[in-house]
């Protein structure tokens, strides 16, 4: 639990990131953009790229 | 009325206590409805926009509205109103503090602990949480403040994390909402897959707009540019708009001499504690009028414009 809990401190921006905006930026690339099911995928990159910088910039106001 | 007017001629503060204390203790009723009643409202929203009822926008708007009405419930929780200070009721407290909150994914446990310290030591940059947004340079730098002062290095952290440090209560009672923390975390992340636009809309954006709306109403006004100490801390002000759009945080002055005396009571109390705030010095009380109750305080310009 604590090993759970020390990943979970050092990590959850990132999987917040990846998986919460990167699940609206795939929503905004196929809904606003039109783009295709693969090119949308992309958003998930985003989110991911954005989750890792709120990591090291120590912004939880993305949470 | 006739009791309260013996007190008048002697201001001492045994007398202020003896009328203040006439005015706590009941269950406010009323912040257990609108705290139910405006989950329940953002829940049927959420319903309504998925099932195609209602468009996004107007769910959006819905949620903006219950999103600003979610703190106030768990607020009157932390200062046990919602029980009239009575332990069997306390679960009241708790429950009706922590489903308002549900909105703003935050763990009532971790706000009452949190508010606590900023009633303690308000306008202390070193210890009150809320300094950062309550004394932010204007409306806009508090409103901000007030999502940002949180970042794991922001300066609201910093001031937790001493008393972490310091106070193993307040460590113990942030340890109690951490389980809160993770269903907020993974409840935002399932929606957010399978909604994500409207867990946008319906959640993320109403919880950040509402905290900021609490930076600039609850925090800024009342506190910015003031000093230490319980008579000295929070002013009577206005933004030019009734104060019941504002929660009544014109009055909030009442809510910082007395915490134990609930929010839908304080317009009645300062009319009868009038004569001590005067005599204490309180930012603006020369200024309060002698009928606030049903009195929207529009016109108190002469507090916020002079008292900055």
């Amino acid at each position: 639990m604590e090993s759970f809990n020390k990943f979970f401190e050092d990590w959850n921006l990132v999987l917040f990131g990846l998986l919460f905006w990167g699940s609206i930026f795939v929503a905004a690339l196929l809904y606003i953009f039109e783009a295709n099911m693969i090119v949308s995928l992309l958003g998930y990159a985003l989110g991911l790229a954005f989750g890792l910088l709120a990591k090291y910039r120590g912004w939880s106001w993305i949470n | 009325m006739d009791q309260l007017g013996q007190h008048l001629s002697d201001l001492s503060i045994e007398a202020e206590r003896k009328v203040a204390i006439t005015f706590m203790g009941r269950i406010e009723w009323e912040m257990i409805v609108i705290g139910l009643g405006q989950f329940t409202l953002w829940i049927a929203t959420w319903v309504l926009v998925i099932v195609g009822t209602i468009p996004l926008y107007v769910g959006f708007l819905l949620a903006l509205f219950t999103a600003c009405n979610a703190y106030l419930p768990s607020h009157a929780g932390q200062h046990s109103h919602l029980s009239g200070g009575k332990k069997n009721l306390q679960w009241l407290d708790y429950w009706i503090g922590q489903i308002s909150l549900i909105q703003h994914t935050q763990p009532h446990e971790i706000l009452k602990a949190t508010h606590l310290k900023h009633h303690a030591h308000t306008n202390d940059p070193d210890n009150d949480p809320d300094f950062f947004h309550g004394n932010a340079k204007n409306w806009w730098e508090a409103a901000v403040s007030a999502n940002v002062a949180y970042n794991n290095d922001g300066p609201a952290m910093k001031v937790i994390s001493k008393h972490i440090e310091d106070d193993p209560k307040f460590k113990k009672a942030l340890e109690k909402g951490g389980s809160w923390v993770f269903l907020f975390f993974f409840a935002q992340i399932i929606l957010a897959i399978l909604y994500p636009i409207e867990t946008f809309l319906l959640w993320w954006v109403p919880k950040r707009f509402a905290a900021s709306y609490l930076g600039i109403v609850f925090s800024y006004y009342p506190h910015s540019g003031l000093d230490k100490g319980r008579y000295k801390n929070t002013r009577f002000w206005t933004n030019r708009m009734p104060r019941f759009l504002n929660h009544s945080m014109q009055i909030h002055t009442m809510h910082h001499m007395y915490p134990r005396i609930c929010h839908y009571d304080e317009a009645k109390a300062i009319e009868a504690l009038k004569p001590f705030m005067i005599e204490r010095g309180m930012p603006g009380a020369e200024y309060i009028p002698e009928k606030l109750r049903w009195n929207p305080v529009t016109y108190i310009k002469e507090v916020y414009f002079g008292g900055r």
